[in-house]
């Protein structure tokens, strides 16, 4: 029995992790769910919110956008639109920036559907990375 | 100083001030390259992951949704007219001066056009050069955009990929190639012209995959029908897979094409600041030449005057 998985989580800025781990919690479109070790193929569809990366025991957060996951052969891919480390994230300028979008987005009277999910988009994103970067910086 | 002289002084000069600017643009496209290289290799695993994804579900889904998404993964096929339709986004520079590297895309592109005279071709133009050179050969650009030349993030595509990705989707085109230019290295670029929509089985993904170890794997077991599981279902999956994968690779063909451009400006700048140097050292001599010429026939003169008077 594999006791482990290899994780890749890549960025379009960079390759955040790529080593093997025991187990993921992520936050997907159906909810959040564990991917352990020999976990069946799947598909679905990543969140912005907060994934949970246990490795030699140790388990590291990480913020994460939207993205896609893929599970196959024991390596769970991940292709995320940005993830960061909770120490990486600048807690004060997340909560300006989520206020803004937040603001941005009651002030709009008429727009179009894409902008206003792209707003939303991003405001969940922001509020991910605040509740993260809250929650883990000492 | 005779006229002859000062005439090869006026040239030297005007060249030695060309070569001040092509040496500046030198620098300053070197400045540029560092940037866009360092941004499309950072990118690139994530545009072949994102690709060997799609074919991965591509080789392993039976697909049983709708229409508009089994498009996607069909073999090309005529639309209702009865021609066969392709969009292609042609990836060009807005300025010229960097050698080669626009007439190379160019050179895949127009062959195409007139190689398939029966099919109806669209080319979506990013990039100034780009549209101009096909208009002088005679084909009108549908749309045309600048190339954003240093982009952070895909910003300036986001609009490209909504409308191609629409296109597509409803049945407007049967084939969506991609024409840029692959970054090697600094002094090598190759022209492609790649397939991005539909995702058949029968095209060269493969070439486009740099994980080596992802290649043999896939090579080991090929055609297993691998159960893969959609959540929430496979129809919302791929709805949002699609253009997310669409989005990835024409922002890689973006970020390929400016390292492309300003190393090729680059090389293309320092080639001309040498070749610059080298006309002004024999200028130089001519110069001088011309100088001692000058002296000799004026003591000539002198002596001769001196002579007479005698």
């Amino acid at each position: 029995m594999e006791k482990t998985l290899t994780l890749k989580l890549i960025t379009p800025a960079k390759t955040v992790f790529e080593q093997e781990v025991e187990q993921v919690i992520l936050p997907t479109e159906a909810g959040e769910i564990t991917v352990l070790p020999k976990h069946t193929y799947l598909v679905s569809i990543l969140k912005p919110g907060e994934m949970l990366v246990t490795a030699d025991g140790k388990e590291s957060p990480v913020a994460v956008a939207g993205g896609v996951i893929e599970m196959y052969d024991n390596t769970l891919v991940i292709l995320a639109d940005s993830a960061e480390h909770p120490t990486e994230i600048n807690v004060e300028e997340a909560e300006k920036r989520a206020e803004e979008l937040a603001r941005e987005i009651e002030q709009q009277t008429d727009m179009d559907l894409n902008t206003y999910n792209t707003l939303q988009h991003s405001l969940a994103h922001e509020q991910a990375r605040l509740r993260t970067g809250k929650k883990w910086r000492k | 100083m005779p006229v002859q002289a000062r005439e090869i002084k006026g040239r030297l000069k005007s060249i030695k001030n060309t070569s001040k600017i092509t040496h500046t643009m030198e620098l300053v496209a070197a400045a540029k390259m560092r940037r866009a290289v360092s941004s499309a290799l950072d990118s690139r695993p994530y545009a072949a992951l994102a690709w060997d994804l799609m074919s991965r579900l591509r080789d392993s889904t039976a697909i049983t949704e709708g229409d508009s998404i089994m498009r996607f993964f069909d073999d090309v096929k005529p639309l209702k007219d009865g021609k066969n339709h392709t969009t292609i986004i042609l990836l060009t520079s807005n300025r010229g001066l960097c050698g080669a590297l626009n007439t190379n895309v160019l050179k895949k592109v127009i062959p195409y056009i007139s190689n398939h005279k029966d099919e109806v071709i669209d080319v979506i133009g990013v990039g100034k050069k780009g549209v101009s050179i096909l208009n002088s050969f005679g084909h009108k650009s549908e749309l045309a955009y600048e190339k954003d030349d240093s982009a952070k993030d895909d910003e300036s595509i986001r609009d490209l990929v909504v409308y191609v990705h629409k296109k597509f989707k409803d049945g407007k085109t049967g084939k969506v190639m991609v024409a840029y230019t692959d970054f090697k290295s600094a002094v090598m670029q190759n022209a492609t012209l790649k397939q991005v929509f539909p995702f058949t089985k029968n095209d060269d993904i493969a070439a486009a995959v740099d994980n080596i170890d992802e290649k043999k794997e896939r090579v080991e077991k090929p055609d297993v029908q691998f159960p893969y599981v959609y959540e929430p279902t496979e129809g919302i999956v791929l709805e949002y897979l699609i253009p997310r994968v669409l989005t990835s690779e024409i922002y890689q063909a973006l970020l390929e094409s400016n390292a492309s451009e300003h190393s090729s400006r680059m090389i293309a700048m320092k080639n001309a600041t040498e070749s610059a140097a080298e006309m002004a050292d024999e200028l130089k001599l001519e110069f001088n030449r011309a100088r001692q010429a000058g002296i000799t026939q004026e003591i000539a003169e002198i002596s001769a005057g001196s002579a007479a008077i005698s």
